[in-house]
C-alpha cells in the first residue's frame, strides 16, 4: 500500500524497557489524531498552541481508561521535522504502555509509519538537502529487503499458514461474488445464509487472533522468566547453557552477578525473557543490595521462576525463605551441579517443603539434563493455556493493525449483507479486508482476484 | 481528387468505425479502408452488445459522443436488464443484435458523414518520413497519405481459421485475410503474436425443438444504451436457454485427440473466459452440465447462434455432440464452429493514446491490441482517433484515468499490466466500481465529448439541464421533511418498516433498506413529476453515499499519485536504489506518472518511494541551475 499522503504514526524511540517512550505522528490529520487519543486538563476545549508543552493522559475512549500520563506538543508545517504537521506524545510507562497508545492512534485513523517514511517525507518536503537523497533511497530500499526478510521468516509459522488460508477463503468469496457480478447468466449469486455464515466464522477466527494480541503482552515481550537462588548456585550457568553462550559473567565468587541481565530465548515458538539475578542474600555490600532488591521486584513482576539449589549443599534457611517468596507463582525447582553429586538428599529436603513439584536434576556447567528443563518449563507454560504450539499469535502492532482492519471489514460487510445492500458493495469491503491481510504477508494483489475467478469459474460466452 | 488525409484508419470493424467517426467529427479530414465494403461494423461472433462492463463501455463511448449505442439501439431485437438487484454498479443493459442490419446501419453513418471517405482496398504497407507515418499503400498500389495513421485490423492479420485438422489462411466470415501488412509489421520490428478466438455454429432455427428450452423475453420495459436518441423500435425475437448432456460430454471426451488445442493445431492463448466447449468439460470435469443460449441472429434469417458452445473441433464431432442436447436433436449446422487465430501487439509497446511508441502517428486498437470484444473495440477505436487528432493540432492529449471510466480501466491496464491472453474488461476490474456506474456514464463524460466537438451544443444542454435537476434534487431531499401522517405510517408498516414518530427527510427514508424511489413518489409530488432516469440517478446517489464518499477519497489519493509526472527519458536502470526488476519494467513501459508506475507488476512500494525521491530530487536539481 502506498502511504503517500496519509497521516502515519511510529514509535520513535528504540525498543527497551523504561524511561520515556516517543510517539511521532506526522500528516495533515496528526493534531487531530493526537486529540483524539488525549485528555489534556490545561487546554479546557481549545487548541493546542504550536511548540507549546502539555502535560495530559492518553485515554482508551472505548474503556475511559486512562492508558499513561504523557507530554504533548506539536509542530505546524512547515517548520517540523518532516515539513508536515508532526504531533509527538512522550509516555512514560515502558514498552506495553507505548504500544498501547500507538494501537489508539492507529485507530484514530493513522496508519503506521514504513521504516525510513519519516525522512523520506522530510526530503520531500525540502527539510533535508540534496545531498541526503541517496542516503534516503538507499534506506528505503534496505529496509524494504529487510522487511521482506522478516517477513519469510514470520510467515513459515503458523501465523503465516493462518493469515494465507485466510487470504485464500477471502479470495474465495470475492470471486464467486464478482463472477456472478460479470457472468451473471452463467452464475447465481451467493446464498445470503451461506455468505453470512462464512463471514462470520471469519469475523470469530480474527477477533480471536486479535485477542492473542491483547492479553498476549506477555508472549509479545517475552515470559519473564527469571531464575533466583542463593548465591553461587549455578544461575548464570545455567542462563549460559539455555542460550548456549558466554552471556552473564561467571565467577566462582558468590555474588559476581550484579545486575539484572536479560537475554531472549526461544522455547517453541514462545520467547522466554530470561532475567538471571543476583544472588539472594544477606548482604551489606550496597551495590549487590541494590541487587537483591531488584530480585525480589523480578520474582514479583515474573511470569515464570527457575529456582535453582545446589545439589552439593543442604538446603538453607536462604532457600526456604526464596521457597515462600516465589511459592503463588509458576515455578520449576531446579537441582543443579548434579554431575557432582546425585543430589537425593536435597530433593528429600524439597519434598520435605511439600512443594508439590517435581524437581528437575541438572548439570548446567556441562549441560546435561537441559531437555528436561525445557520440557518442564514447556509443560508449565503450555498446559492450560491456549497458547498451542500450532496456534497463530499476534506479536507486532503492524500485523494487530492489518488484521484489526481485516476484521472491522469483514465485520462491515456482515452489515451490508444483512442491511440488504446489494452484493457490489459487499465486494469493497472484502477487497479492503484482503489487501489489509495480504499487506501482512507482503503478497497478493488485486489481479490475484482476476486469476481466481478464471482458475475456479467455468465463464462462457 | 486528392490523396491526401489527416487520418487514415485502416479497417473498419467496431474500433475502425469508431476511430473514423471520431476523428471526422472533430474536423479531420479522414479516410477508412477496408477489405470488404460489405462488412462494416460486422459482428463475426455473438450477435449481441452490452453485459456487464460492456454495457458501461457502450454508455460512456456514447457519453463522449460515439456511434455504438445509437447503432445498438436502432439494430437491437431484444432488450434486458442484468443484474437488477445486485447493485448499481453492475447493472447493465443486454441487447441482441440483428447483425445485417447492424452494418447496413454502420455503413450509411460512415458515408454519411461530413470528412469521411470510405474505400474499399487492402493496405499492404505502411509509409513513414523517417520515424514518422506519412501514409499508407495498398494492394493495388494506391498511396494515400496522412500524418497519422490508425491500425484496427481486428482478426484479418494472418488470420487462420480452424476446424479439428481443417485450416485456411483467411479473414472472418470468408473475407481475405491481410498478409502484407502483418510482414509488413515484422519488417518494422514490432513484436507480433498469435491469439486465438473461438465461435460456436450456427444453426437452423426449423431444426429447434424450442419446447424443450427454457424462454427469454425482451422486457417490456423500454430500454436503451444511448443518452440520446430513440428507444429500440424494432419487433423482438427471445433466447432459448438449454444445457448439455452427460452425452454431449462423452462425445467430447471421447473426441479429445481430435481437437486442434490438444494436437497442436493452435498456437496462441484463446481467452480464459470464453473457452471452447472442450476447454470447459476438459477444466472443470466435476461440472455435469454447461448452460447455453440459442441467439436469434436477426428478423431476416433462422439462423441462430448457440452462445456457450464455441468449439474447434472436427465438423463430425461437431454434429454429434450438438444433437445430444435437449432440444437440438434434430439440429442443422449451418456454419460450423470454428477457433480463429490471428496476430496482434503486444499493447504494452503503446502509449495512453494507443500510439505506437517507437512510431510517431501510428496509432493501434482494438484486436490488434490483444482486446476481445466489440464494445472493447469501440472504446479504443474512439480514444485513438480522438487522440490523433488532437496530436495533429498540437493539442493536449485525451486521457481517461481509471477513476473515470472504464474505458480509462482498460487501456491503462492493456499499456501498463499487458496481456497474456485475449483481454475482456469486467467491473471487477475497476477498482472505483461504485462511481464508474452505466447511469452515471453522461455525468463523467458528456463535458469530455462536448469539449471535443463530439456532443452537439443541444444534447450539451439538455444534459446540463438533467444535471442541474438532479443535484437540486439531492439538496432538497435532505432538506425535505415528512411529516408522521396516518397515511404514511400505514404505508412504511406494510413496507415492513417502523413508523415515524417525528418528521423525517426524504433522504432518511430513501435510505432505509425497505424503501425505494418509487415509495418516495407516492409522498412527494415533485418526485413524481421527473423521468426515470433522474430518478435512478437520486436513488443511488442517495442510498449509496457512503460508499461513494469513500471511494471518491480514494481516488482523490490516486489522484495526486498520478499528477506526479515522469520524464519519458527517465534512466531506471541507472536509478539508484531500484530493483533490478522494477527497473527493467520501468524502462520497457515507460511510466507517465508515479501512479501508473505503481500499479506495473514487480515495482514494488519501496521502489515508490525512491522514485518520489529521485523526482524530487531531479527538481531541485534543475531549480539549482
Amino acid at each position: 500500500m502506498i502511504k503517500d499522503y496519509q497521516t502515519i504514526a511510529a514509535i520513535s524511540t528504540p525498543p527497551g524497557e523504561g524511561g520515556i517512550g516517543i510517539i511521532r505522528i506526522s500528516g495533515s490529520q496528526a493534531l487531530a489524531i493526537a486529540l483524539k487519543v488525549l485528555q489534556i486538563p490545561g487546554l479546557r476545549g481549545k487548541t493546542p498552541k504550536v511548540r507549546r508543552v502539555y502535560h495530559g493522559y492518553v485515554v482508551d475512549q472505548s474503556k475511559k481508561e486512562k492508558v499513561d500520563e504523557v507530554i504533548f506538543f506539536y509542530f505546524k508545517n512547515p517548520n517540523s521535522y518532516t515539513g508536515e504537521d508532526v504531533a509527538e506524545i512522550q509516555t512514560h510507562g515502558g514498552i506495553a504502555v507505548l504500544r498501547k497508545t500507538l494501537e489508539l492512534i492507529l485507530a484514530a485513523g493513522a496508519v503506521l509509519a514504513e521504516a525510513g517514511e519519516f525522512t523520506k517525507r522530510a526530503f520531500l518536503n525540502g527539510r533535508l538537502d540534496l545531498t541526503q537523497a541517496e542516503a534516503v533511497m538507499d534506506l528505503i530500499q534496505a529496509n524494504s529487503e529487510e522487511g521482506a526478510k522478516q517477513a519469510m521468516l514470520q510467515l513459515d509459522g503458523a501465523l503465516g499458514r493462518f493469515v494465507r488460508k485466510t487470504l485464500s477463503r477471502i479470495l474465495n468469496l470475492i470471486a464467486s461474488i464478482e463472477v456472478s457480478l460479470d457472468f451473471p447468466e452463467d452464475y447465481d449469486p451467493l446464498d445470503r445464509e451461506a455468505l453470512l455464515a462464512v463471514l462470520a466464522e471469519l469475523e470469530a477466527e480474527l477477533r480471536e487472533l486479535l485477542s492473542t494480541f491483547k492479553q498476549g503482552n506477555l508472549v509479545r515481550q517475552g515470559l519473564k522468566t527469571v531464575i533466583v537462588g542463593r548465591p553461587n548456585v549455578g544461575k548464570s550457568t545455567l542462563l549460559n547453557s539455555l542460550l548456549g553462550e558466554d552471556r552473564a559473567i561467571v565467577t566462582a565468587t558468590a555474588g559476581t552477578t550484579r545486575d539484572v541481565l536479560e537475554e531472549y530465548y526461544n522455547l517453541e515458538g514462545i520467547t522466554l525473557r530470561l532475567v538471571d539475578t543476583a544472588g539472594l542474600r544477606q548482604s551489606q555490600d550496597e551495590i549487590e543490595m541494590m541487587g537483591i532488591a531488584r530480585t525480589r521486584s523480578a520474582i514479583d513482576t515474573a511470569d515464570l521462576i527457575l529456582w535453582v539449589v545446589d545439589a552439593e549443599e543442604d538446603l538453607q534457611d536462604e532457600d526456604r525463605e526464596l521457597a515462600s517468596l516465589i511459592k503463588d507463582k509458576p515455578y520449576i525447582p531446579v537441582i543443579n551441579k548434579t554431575d557432582l553429586r546425585h543430589g537425593q538428599k536435597i530433593a528429600a529436603d524439597l519434598k520435605d517443603l511439600d512443594l508439590n513439584r517435581e524437581p528437575v536434576m541438572i548439570a548446567a556447567a556441562p549441560g546435561q539434563g537441559l531437555d528436561d528443563l525445557r520440557q518442564a518449563i514447556s509443560q508449565l507454560v503450555f498446559a492450560g493455556k491456549a497458547l498451542a504450539k500450532n496456534t497463530p499469535i499476534l506479536t507486532k502492532t503492524r500485523h494487530q493493525q492489518s488484521v484489526s482492519q481485516a476484521m472491522e471489514q469483514i465485520a462491515a460487510c456482515q452489515q451490508a449483507v444483512a442491511a440488504y445492500l446489494p452484493e457490489d458493495c459487499y465486494v469493497i469491503h472484502l477487497k479492503d479486508a484482503y489487501e489489509a491481510l495480504a499487506s501482512l504477508v507482503g503478497e497478493g494483489s488485486y489481479d490475484e482476484i482476476i486469476e481466481n475467478i478464471f482458475a475456479q469459474f467455468c465463464v462462457g460466452k | 481528387m486528392s490523396n491526401n488525409y489527416d487520418v487514415i484508419v485502416v479497417g473498419a470493424g467496431h474500433a475502425g468505425s469508431e476511430a473514423a467517426l471520431a476523428a471526422a467529427r472533430m474536423g479531420a479530414k479522414t479516410l477508412v479502408l477496408t477489405i470488404s465494403l460489405d462488412f462494416i461494423a460486422q459482428l463475426p461472433c455473438n450477435p449481441a452488445m452490452g453485459g456487464p462492463a460492456k454495457s458501461h463501455l457502450i454508455r460512456e463511448i456514447d457519453a463522449l459522443g460515439g456511434e455504438i449505442g445509437k447503432a445498438s439501439d436502432a439494430c437491437a431485437i431484444q432488450m434486458r436488464k442484468l443484474n437488477t438487484s445486485k447493485g448499481p454498479a453492475v447493472q447493465s443493459l443486454r441487447a441482441q443484435i440483428d447483425r445485417v442490419l447492424y452494418l447496413r446501419y454502420m455503413k450509411r453513418v460512415l458515408e454519411d458523414q461530413e470528412n469521411l471517405d470510405l474505400k474499399q482496398g487492402m493496405v499492404e504497407k505502411i509509409l513513414f518520413d523517417g520515424d514518422e507515418v506519412s501514409g499508407v499503400e495498398t494492394e493495388l498500389g494506391l498511396i494515400y497519405q496522412a500524418p497519422k495513421v490508425i491500425l484496427a485490423t481486428g482478426t484479418f492479420l494472418n488470420g487462420k481459421l480452424i476446424i479439428g485438422e481443417y485450416t485456411e489462411i483467411t479473414g472472418p466470415d470468408g473475407m481475405k485475410p491481410s498478409l502484407a501488412l502483418s510482414d509488413n509489421l515484422h519488417e518494422l520490428k514490432l513484436p507480433l503474436r498469435r491469439f486465438k478466438t473461438g465461435t460456436p455454429a450456427r444453426v437452423a432455427g426449423k431444426s429447434l425443438d424450442f419446447s424443450k428450452m427454457i424462454e427469454q423475453k425482451s422486457w417490456e420495459e423500454p430500454l436503451r444504451f444511448s443518452f440520446e436518441g430513440e428507444y429500440p423500435s424494432l419487433p423482438t425475437r427471445s433466447c432459448w436457454l438449454t444445457y448439455t448432456s452427460e452425452k454431449t460430454h462423452q462425445i467430447i471426451r471421447d473426441n479429445i485427440d481430435r481437437a486442434p488445442m490438444f494436437i497442436g493445431g493452435i498456437e496462441g492463448p484463446g481467452p480464459r473466459y470464453c473457452p471452447s466447449i472442450e476447454d470447459k468439460i476438459m477444466r472443470f470435469a466435476d461440472k455435469e452440465r454447461h448452460q447455453l443460449f440459442l441467439e436469434p441472429t436477426g428478423l431476416e434469417t433462422d439462423e441462430y447462434y448457440v452462445q456457450g458452445m464455441a468449439t474447434s473441433l472436427p465438423i463430425d464431432v461437431q454434429m454429434e455432440f450438438y444433437r445430444s442436447i435437449p432440444g437440438l436433436e434434430n439440429v442443422e449446422i449451418m456454419r460450423p464452429g470454428c477457433a480463429m487465430e490471428y496476430d496482434c501487439l503486444d499493447p504494452t509497446e503503446l502509449t495512453y493514446e494507443l500510439e505506437i511508441k517507437s512510431f510517431k502517428g501510428l496509432y493501434s486498437a482494438g484486436q490488434l491490441n490483444g482486446t476481445s470484444g466489440y464494445e472493447e473495440a469501440a472504446a479504443q477505436g474512439m480514444m485513438a482517433g480522438i487522440n490523433a487528432v488532437l496530436a495533429l493540432r498540437d493539442q493536449e492529449p485525451f486521457h481517461l484515468t481509471r477513476s473515470q471510466a472504464y474505458i480509462g480501466v482498460l487501456i491503462d491496464d492493456l499499456i501498463t499490466k499487458g496481456t497474456n491472453e485475449p483481454y475482456r474488461l469486467m467491473t471487477a476490474r475497476s477498482e472505483y466500481r461504485l462511481l464508474l456506474r452505466q447511469d452515471n456514464a453522461d455525468r463523467r463524460l458528456t463535458e469530455f465529448g462536448y469539449r471535443l466537438g463530439l456532443i452537439s451544443e443541444e444534447r450539451y444542454q439538455r444534459f446540463k439541464n438533467k444535471m442541474v435537476i438532479v443535484d437540486k434534487q439531492l439538496q432538497r431531499l435532505e432538506k425535505t421533511f415528512l411529516p408522521p401522517s396516518a397515511e404514511l405510517n400505514q404505508a412504511l408498516i406494510a413496507a415492513n418498516t417502523t413508523p415515524l414518530e417525528h418528521g423525517a427527510s426524504l433522504t432518511s427514508l430513501l435510505r432505509r433498506p425497505q424503501l425505494d424511489i418509487s415509495f418516495l413518489r407516492r409522498f412527494d409530488s415533485e418526485l413524481d413529476a421527473l423521468p426515470l432516469d433522474i430518478l435512478e440517478q437520486i436513488e443511488i446517489e442517495t442510498i449509496y453515499a457512503g460508499y461513494i464518499r469513500q471511494q471518491s477519497e480514494q481516488v482523490e489519493r490516486q489522484r495526486r499519485m498520478e499528477s506526479a509526472l515522469l520524464p519519458e527519458k527517465a534512466k531506471y536502470e541507472e536509478m539508484r536504489g531500484i530493483s533490478r526488476e522494477a527497473a527493467e519494467k520501468l524502462d520497457k513501459i515507460k511510466p507517465r506518472n508515479i501512479g501508473q508506475a505503481s500499479r506495473i507488476s514487480g515495482v514494488s512500494p519501496a521502489d515508490i518511494s525512491v522514485l518520489t525521491i529521485w523526482l524530487e530530487q531531479q527538481k531541485r536539481k534543475r531549480r539549482a541551475n
